[in-house]
């Protein structure tokens, strides 16, 4: 079979080797192969380029990947010295370079967060969650946003997938951390109940650490559990009984539940402990003035207990009084009758202050404690937030009808 | 035992001795072949092409704090030295690649020189490289259709496939350039083949395809743009949308307009002015660019940026403004680089200001800055590039979001159709005028209205005489009505057509009083219908005067006739 011969500049046939091509009028020319040769041609002359292309393509990726590190790690000491505006810049620099990487993006996104960009900041998190739908730390930052933005919902579904998401490093610890933040979320926004939930599924859960279980106890507490509260201070008592952090805790819980002696043994345990916390001192004082004034408690003898009862009532009478004429002596002209449905109850209260005094019956205590319970419910519903001005008595009121 | 020389050539001489005792593969089978193998060279080329690019690109670009005024001039630069290699070695690089591409179709049966991409690919990489606004799209389309040519040249395809053979290679080349392998086969058919039947389109589809795979087996499948979530919460929202489609519609029209006339007077300066010109706008470029970074080079990682809200909305205007003025006197003066890139630029900044602005003064509901940036990318691209189908499935393609389909259209289609209202032609066609290429705009061909059986029918009854009138009465009727030919219905539903000598010759033989059925022979015609077009309808009235035109539904319901005459005289209607 004849040779066929193509010119190499335009590949067009050319009659003869060294013949000038018509189309260019070049004169080198080639033979053309048999196609089988010519296919071995093509994909010899393929795998040489896609090696080519391949050490071409690793050494771009090696000069990629290195300018990225650099900037990311300017970027990083920028942002621990505090220089946030700066390190956004370097790990924008850095995300040109490696746009996928994801400790990258998160490091950008924890700048902004810094920098109080919250909507940047938010955008950049939502196209991570994208692609890392269970990256904790994304999560967490969402739930973070979100909270601040008042979205809880939102916010407590961010959360859970932070808790169950995948942590880097530290995961436990970040787990229990995420856990606190999102019962604190929901105390904040008066879902106690749900905090109170989360907050003994993680007793359960969480390590017996004293430091753990002393913010669990201090988060029931504030979520309004002060029974369960009691019980984790309880347990670190039993360990510890000189923390005085937990002491301090227990004795709050105790108040809380009502339990004013017990509480008053433990504030005074724990001033013994520290006695410049103003704190602590002044619930030992409230402890102490509603020890002395309860009529109801254990181990007080019957006249002690009328005198209390007495007391109570002259205190209640007191602050209905205050409440109907809050300028009292200044002021002018006659006195302003109390009003009609008053009057036999300020009546009652006058007569057992001037009258003589009762024997200290059961009977003659009840009626007290009722007149004075009578008084200041007058008062605190003529003058709402008037039991305030005397918390004693206003704890000692609540405790008895309770 | 063999020398590991030896070895080396035994490999493919054992390989060739397989092939050729392989069966022996059709034209089609070449074909498709050849397109794989063409979409598998163009990756690679477009993979080194891109990395040739960042390269350059990472020393040049001028990065606030990192580099001084010299880089004003790097741009400058670049586009000196890559205008040289064009003018002086590479002539053949010089034009868009697009138009190079439909010349390769429709001028010379497919021939592309491989001059011209080696040329595209230094000069384009110097250009871009150093920070001139252009983009590597267009030069990756041309290397494509150069590698197909050249690979088609040496598989000797016939003449019609060689000329196929430049689009296909064209998909590639895009294909690989922009990671998104349905717009490049979109592209390639609306832009260059301009045909949605054409059978090329599933080489087309197969070479962009495995362009794409060899660009992502290199660069990675992470798309051109990372694009924010986000969702259309109310129906307002897309008042926004059209809004940028109108201002897109209008900048796209007048681009085209203003930048081509720049680019006719710069062609009429003397040819000295040549060397000066890229040199000049590279230095405009620089000068812009040193206050605005983004602005330089394809600009990829500014619409990013954009699309994660990095800017306020008159940055994002100012970038916009700034890109149409440098990417207007580079493009016009010769500076080597595509087109598309700084469309889509000039389009994301504009839709992201307007985008922006709604945010912040609208009173109506408003979506997210990104999506604003991501439609308005489209839009100043189907204006001035003049493809609205390709527009609306790239930016969904790179934005991967079934929810931004809606505004896309929205906006795209509003840009295109008052773009091509407020200006006739399109970019790419002016610049292959000016250039001496009189290519058919793919716009006329596809708005041109074709005609079917329907526009050309006649419904004149006289035209049609029944199996049962006798001859006599038959010649009469035809006498008084002029024709020579006519339909002849039979009871049964069948048809014939006889001509007016057959019933003369019929009467002559004295059997005027006979029925038609009984004394003319049938001569049988076949059947059309009313949606068939004028030119299949053409092709089959050739051996017969005239056919009948029936009902889908009924064929035995008779529409009208059809004749040549009747098809010319659509014609001619058609040319007032």
């Amino acid at each position: 079979m004849a040779q066929k011969y193509v010119c190499l500049i335009c590949y067009n046939e050319i009659p003869h080797a060294g013949a000038e091509c018509p189309h260019c009028k070049s004169r080198i020319s080639s033979t053309v192969g048999s196609t089988p040769q010519m296919l071995v041609a093509i994909f010899v002359t393929m795998i040489l380029l896609f090696i080519v292309t391949g050490f071409y393509n690793s050494s771009f990726r090696a000069e990629q990947r290195e300018r990225a590190a650099e900037h990311a790690r300017m970027a990083r000491t920028l942002a621990d010295y505090g220089y946030h505006r700066q390190a956004i810049e370097h790990y924008r620099e850095a995300l040109t370079y490696a746009r996928d990487n994801v400790e990258y993006q998160l490091g950008l996104a924890l700048a902004l967060y810094d920098m109080e960009r919250y909507s940047e900041a938010e955008n950049r998190l939502l196209d991570l969650r994208a692609d890392h739908p269970t990256l904790a730390l994304v999560n967490r930052l969402l739930a973070r946003i979100a909270a601040r933005d008042g979205r809880v919902d939102e916010a407590v579904s961010y959360y859970r997938t932070a808790i169950f998401g995948e942590w880097r490093r530290d995961p436990a610890g970040n787990r229990l951390a995420t856990r606190f933040e999102l019962a604190e979320l929901l105390r904040a926004h008066g879902e106690n109940m749900r905090a109170v939930g989360e907050l003994l599924d993680l007793r359960k859960e969480a390590p017996a650490r004293p430091d753990v279980q002393k913010t669990i106890g201090r988060l029931l507490l504030e979520a309004g559990a002060p029974d369960n509260a009691a019980q984790v201070f309880e347990e670190l008592l039993s360990r510890n009984a000189k923390d005085r952090e937990v002491i301090v805790g227990y004795a709050q819980a105790q108040f809380a539940l009502g339990n004013y002696v017990t509480a008053q043994t433990h504030f005074e345990r724990a001033l013994a402990l520290d006695g410049d916390d103003p704190e602590v001192r002044s619930r030992l004082a409230l402890s102490q003035e509603i020890n002395r004034l309860d009529p109801t408690r254990r181990g007080i003898s019957s006249r002690n207990r009328y005198r209390r009862s007495l007391e109570m009532a002259a205190r209640s009478t007191e602050l209905l009084q205050e409440c109907l004429n809050p300028l009292g002596d200044k002021l002018v002209g006659p006195p302003v009758p109390p009003p009609k449905e008053l009057q036999p109850l300020l009546a009652q209260a006058r007569e057992l202050r001037s009258g003589k005094a009762q024997p200290p019956s059961d009977e003659n205590i009840e009626a007290n404690i009722s007149l004075a319970e009578r008084l200041w419910q007058a008062a605190e519903s003529r003058c709402p937030g008037a039991g305030n001005q005397d918390r004693a008595l206003r704890l000692v009121v609540e405790n008895l009808s309770r | 035992m063999m020398r590991p020389p030896d070895l080396l050539l035994a490999v493919p001489k054992k390989l060739a001795e397989i092939l050729r005792n392989a069966p022996k593969m059709g034209e089609t089978q070449r074909f498709l072949l050849l397109s794989i193998i063409i979409g598998v060279f163009s990756g690679l080329l477009v993979v080194c092409f891109h990395i040739s690019i960042e390269f350059l690109a990472w020393n040049a670009i001028h990065v606030p704090g990192s580099q001084g005024w010299g880089s004003v001039f790097l741009p400058s630069l670049g586009a000196a030295i890559g205008s040289l290699l064009v003018i002086l070695f590479f002539r053949t690089a010089r034009s868009s690649g697009v138009n190079y591409t439909k010349a390769a179709l429709y001028v010379s049966d497919g021939y592309v020189p491989f001059s011209s991409v080696i040329g595209k690919f230094l000069a384009s990489t110097v250009s871009i490289g150093s920070g001139n606004p252009m983009g590597p799209e267009d030069p990756a389309l041309q290397m494509g259709a150069g590698i197909a040519s050249l690979l088609g040249r040496l598989f000797r395809l016939t003449r019609e496939n060689m000329r196929l053979i430049a689009p296909i290679g064209a998909a590639a080349g895009i294909g690989a350039a922009f990671n998104t392998p349905i717009t490049a086969v979109l592209f390639v058919m609306e832009e260059v083949v301009a045909s949605w039947n054409a059978g090329v389109l599933g080489s087309i589809v197969l070479s962009a395809v495995s362009a794409v795979v060899v660009s992502r087996w290199y660069l990675g499948d992470e798309p051109l743009f990372q694009v924010p979530l986000f969702s259309i919460e109310h129906p307002t929202e897309l008042l926004v949308y059209a809004l940028i489609g109108v201002v897109g519609g209008v900048l796209s029209a007048w681009f085209t307009r203003y930048t081509t006339q720049l680019r006719a007077r710069f062609i009429s300066l003397p040819p000295r002015s040549r060397y000066v010109l890229p040199a000049a706008a590279g230095l405009v470029a620089g000068i812009v660019g040193y206050w605005f970074p983004g602005v330089l080079g394809a600009g990829y990682g500014a619409i990013d940026s954009a699309m994660h809200d990095q800017f306020t909305w008159e940055t994002l205007l100012v970038f916009g403004f700034l890109k149409v003025l440098i990417v207007a006197l580079c493009f016009s003066s010769g500076v080597p680089g595509g087109m598309f890139a700084p469309a889509l630029f000039i389009g994301a900044m504009i839709g992201g200001g307007i985008g922006g602005m709604a945010t912040t003064y609208s009173p109506l509901p408003t979506s997210s800055v990104g999506s604003y940036v991501l439609v308005g990318m489209g839009t100043f691209f189907a204006g001035s590039i003049r493809a609205p189908m390709t527009s609306v499935f790239m930016v969904f393609e790179v934005s991967a979001s079934y929810v931004i389909i809606l505004p896309a259209m929205i906006a795209n289609t509003i840009a295109y159709m008052i773009s091509r209202h407020m200006q006739r032609e399109s970019m790419f066609h002016i610049v292959g005028l000016q250039d001496g290429l009189d290519l058919p705009s793919v716009e006329e061909q596809r708005e041109a209205p074709m005609l079917t059986v329907e526009d050309a029918l006649s419904s004149d009854s006289s035209r049609v005489l029944q199996a049962r009138t006798t001859v006599d009465e038959a010649l009469s009727k035809m006498q008084a009505n002029e024709m020579l030919q006519a339909l002849v219905a039979a009871d049964w539903g069948q048809w014939s057509w006889l001509e007016r000598k057959d019933l003369e010759k019929a009467i002559e033989a004295g059997r005027g009083e006979e029925t038609l059925d009984q004394a003319i022979m049938a001569r049988s015609v076949i059947r059309l219908y009313p949606d068939l077009s004028l030119d299949s309808a053409m092709r089959l009235l050739g051996p017969y005067p005239i056919l009948p035109v029936s009902s889908r539904a009924n064929s035995n319901r008779l529409l009208g006739t059809l004749t040549l005459n009747d098809v010319h005289r659509a014609y001619g209607l058609t040319k007032l």
